[in-house]
């Protein structure tokens, strides 16, 4: 007997790479849901890692770093946040 | 002629008015010389001159004497002796009639009148109630009852009736003269006519032997009509005229019309209701109705009468009778779909205001019978499809039996929304697999129509559903294996469901599903970037034709990690694609999901060419006998180690090559199950004739685990759902009773699950634990921010 694969449909699922944590601080949402604004995961909704190693939701962090109470602080640490160069 | 017919009269010497008239007439004329002197004066001058008119007998009639009355009078009476006899008169009527006038001009009305009264009553008295009736009474009171057809008092009274009624004309016509002067302004008197009626009536009617035995004959008669024998109409007929014309119909028959119909239907109806089957008491009730409509129409008894008599068969029939009635058969009625028969019953029901008692027995008959439907576990995969027949059977009534009524309609709501609610879960999966084998390629194939007409039936029964969560669990796994594997019957029938739970369900509950048809389309753009990109094998140099859905977790499903080892070439085209991927999406990790993986292969079998359509499990599994030359066989352990599946799928996976349908292996023991020591070799005896088979089906199926693994999820995510909402009660409330939260909870959570108390409870503690809210007093919460 002969067996070739003529076609092959194969499934997948994507994670984001870099998340130490599954859900975002501030939305409490997986990284692989969306932020609560956003209806679409990827790249519609982009992670934001800092220096810190913290991830967020970018919408999320930015909404957070806009507040007054925030002082562009971390959420997760209260360490400057400062988005990682890598 | 007039004067020649007076001159028959002059023995009489009645005084002759002609020569009164014309002189009359000559001074009520003006003279032909007046007239154009008063016009001139009315022109001329400014005063007017009073026209008089003198009345034309306004000379006093002669007096009469006393022996003039008398021998009027004689006449007069000989003529009432022949009209009581009901001879012919002998004197010219005429005459009469004239000696009448001149009795009332010569002022002697009012003894003319006392004598005609006077002369009337012996009459009636004497001649109709004394020769005619009370021995008529003597003779039934001796008979035991009216029960003789001939000597019934109706008759008599009838007779005696149409006699009266014919005398009393010819004497208003005699007496013409004085109805119209004397009786017209004569105080407290009434005219000859109405006189006469009350004579009749005070002295017959009301008489206290005749009136009973009056009344009761014609009940009696009435009674008959209803027992259909036969009566004489006319004769009833008359004597209701007569009835109602002498002023005693209100007062005295129509009470005893309605007790007696009131008893005789009473009566039926105690008779009837218990030994007729239903459909036939109610023809029977609707015969009644007609009948007593014709006979009251054909009797020419009073509108009142007959309303009220129609109320009566109503009440007697149906209003007392209501609950016995749907008690007896209103069940059975609905079993066979007896809808002329349940048309009737509401109608009746309705018109007798009793539609609520209808509406608990619907109410009951519907939960009962369905939770029949419902709460039989080994019907489960039939449930969906008896619901919705039973729905279909009940529309059928609500349209052409209950006229659409708002209450039963709404008393069917309610009753569905309890009896589906009772058996949790359960239903809300089963209209989720009914959805999928709707939407699932393979199945029957339907038109269009047929297939939207059945998702909106479903959709019906899936707003009663409780346990919204519960079903988009199961829709949403059933959607992903039918995306993944193909096997959606079209696109369009997918969106247009998609659609259709958005406005059931709102945006909320349809987003994830949206993003896993989102996930599909992209995956497809990606997919034509990557077959003209280097990192595509050519097909020539044995690579394979890859195609990968990328899925966003979050939308899809969770797929347990299944450890496969692939051979060399394959994990080589998934690295290839996994290659171009990153450079594409950066920062992203790619998982592979086998168990939704899926090929077509070629297969050169010993008996022929096939193409089979496999899981990528039994691809895997079926590829490492190509190294196997024909008739060596591998051992069940030998297969587990070179693709290290675990033995839950390669049991079902072994089973589905070498156990099913289409055999492409075979086992050695032979036998349905495979275990551990099992040996394996390529079936050289395969022979199908299509050449396109499919053996993926295993991979569709529903497994046990697979079912216990989605209501499991179900479980946990509710937990979340009790904590969101407890905390948005929490936040906007401040301090609530635990009393209210648990309600409140319950209220906000219903349309997406059942959920249990003890949940609840469970949840407010681990909140309390987490600080999210803490106890203030013995049953208080305050919400900590």
């Amino acid at each position: 007997m002969k067996v070739t694969i003529n076609r092959w449909n194969a499934v997948s699922t994507w994670h984001w790479d870099h998340a130490q944590e599954e859900l975002c601080g501030i939305c409490r949402v997986a990284f692989e849901g969306t932020c609560p604004t956003c209806k679409y995961p990827g790249d519609d909704c982009p992670l934001i890692i800092g220096e810190c190693k913290h991830a967020f939701h970018m919408h999320c962090l930015l909404k957070w770093l806009t507040t007054e109470s925030s002082k562009g602080l971390c959420p997760m640490c209260r360490r400057k946040f400062k988005t990682a160069t890598d | 002629m007039l004067s020649t017919m007076l001159q028959n009269f002059p023995s009489r010497g009645l005084p002759l008015s002609i020569e009164s008239t014309t002189v009359s007439k000559s001074n009520s004329r003006l003279s032909s010389a007046q007239r154009p002197k008063r016009q001139r004066q009315l022109s001329g001058q400014g005063s007017v001159r009073k026209l008089v008119l003198v009345p034309a007998n306004a000379t006093l009639p002669p007096p009469v004497s006393e022996q003039y009355f008398n021998t009027t009078w004689d006449a007069l009476n000989a003529a009432l002796v022949s009209i009581f006899q009901d001879a012919p008169i002998t004197t010219s009527c005429e005459l009469l009639y004239r000696g009448v006038e001149h009795l009332c001009r010569a002022d002697k009305s009012r003894a003319l009148w006392d004598n005609l009264k006077l002369r009337m009553k012996n009459h009636i008295i004497n001649v109709f109630l004394e020769r005619e009736m009370l021995s008529a009474v003597e003779v039934i009171a001796a008979g035991g009852g009216i029960t003789s057809k001939t000597n019934n008092m109706a008759d008599i009274v009838e007779r005696v009736w149409t006699r009266w009624s014919t005398q009393l004309g010819l004497i208003r016509n005699i007496f013409f003269f004085m109805d119209r002067s004397y009786l017209l302004t004569a105080p407290g008197e009434k005219s000859i006519w109405d006189t006469g009626l009350e004579l009749f009536r005070k002295c017959i009617v009301e008489n206290a032997v005749i009136g009973p035995h009056l009344m009761a004959s014609l009940i009696i008669y009435f009674a008959r009509n209803r027992s259909h024998e036969t009566v004489q109409v006319p004769l009833i007929c008359n004597v209701v005229r007569m009835i109602s014309t002498l002023g005693v119909y209100t007062s005295t028959f129509h009470p005893q019309f309605i007790a007696a119909t009131s008893e005789h239907y009473g009566a039926l109806a105690n008779l009837h209701v218990e030994s007729l089957a239903v459909p036939d008491y109610l023809k029977l009730v609707l015969e009644c109705l007609a009948f007593e409509n014709e006979q009251a129409t054909s009797f020419g008894l009073d509108r009142a009468t007959r309303n009220e008599a129609v109320a009566v068969v109503k009440n007697q029939l149906v209003r007392n009778e209501v609950q016995t009635i749907v008690d007896r058969g209103f069940d059975d009625l609905l079993n066979v779909d007896d809808i002329p028969s349940l048309s009737e019953m509401y109608d009746l029901f309705e018109q007798v205001d009793q539609e609520k008692i209808l509406i608990a027995a619907w109410s009951e008959y519907i939960r009962r019978e369905g939770l029949k439907l419902v709460m039989e576990p080994s019907k489960d995969a039939i449930m969906v499809s008896s619901l919705l027949s039973f729905k279909a059977k009940l529309d059928n009534i609500m349209e052409n039996a209950f006229k659409h009524n708002d209450s039963f309609d709404n008393a069917m709501r309610e009753s569905f929304d309890l009896f589906i609610n009772k058996r949790q879960n359960v239903p809300a999966e089963m209209i989720a697999k009914y959805i999928d084998d709707i939407l699932r390629v393979g199945n029957k194939e339907m038109e269009d129509d047929e297939m939207k007409m059945r998702m909106d039936r479903v959709l019906v029964l899936f707003r009663f559903i409780q346990g919204k969560d519960v079903f988009e669990a199961f829709y949403k796994k059933d959607l992903a294996k039918r995306l993944l594997l193909n096997k959606s019957a079209s696109d369009d029938a997918e969106r247009s469901m998609l659609s259709r739970l958005k406005t059931e369900c709102g945006t909320g509950f349809t987003q994830k599903l949206e993003g896993m048809f989102k996930d599909i389309e992209l995956s497809k753009d990606f997919m034509t970037s990557f077959k003209t990109s280097k990192y595509v094998t050519n097909k020539n140099d044995g690579g394979i034709d890859l195609y990968v859905n990328a899925l966003s977790q979050a939308f899809w499903p969770s797929y347990p990690d299944v450890p496969l080892v692939l051979p060399p070439h394959m994990a080589e085209a998934l690295e290839n694609f996994k290659s171009f991927y990153l450079t594409k999406q950066s920062g992203r990790r790619l998982t592979w999901r086998h168990s939704l993986g899926h090929c077509v292969v070629k297969a050169d079998l010993p008996k022929g060419k096939k193409e089979l359509s496999m899981s990528l499990f039994q691809t895997v599994v079926l590829l490492l006998f190509n190294d196997v030359s024909d008739g060596k066989s591998l051992t069940y352990e030998e297969v587990k180690a070179a693709t290290s599946l675990d033995d839950r799928e390669l049991v079902r996976t072994l089973q589905s090559l070498a156990c099913g349908k289409i055999r492409v292996l075979s086992k050695d023991p032979k036998g349905k199950d495979v275990s551990p020591g099992d040996r394996f070799r390529v079936n050289l005896k395969f022979e199908e004739k299509a050449y396109r088979l499919r053996i993926n089906q295993i991979q569709l199926k529903e497994t046990p685990e697979e079912n216990k693994d989605t209501h499991d999820q179900v479980k946990r995510d509710r937990q979340y759902e009790i904590q969101a909402c407890v905390i948005r009660i929490m936040k906007s409330r401040k301090t609530i009773r635990h009393v209210e939260l648990i309600q409140q909870t319950i209220e906000q959570t219903k349309n997406r699950g059942t959920l249990d108390l003890g949940d609840i409870k469970k949840n407010i503690e681990k909140l309390i634990e987490k600080e999210y809210m803490e106890r203030q007093g013995g049953d208080t919460y305050v919400y900590l921010a």
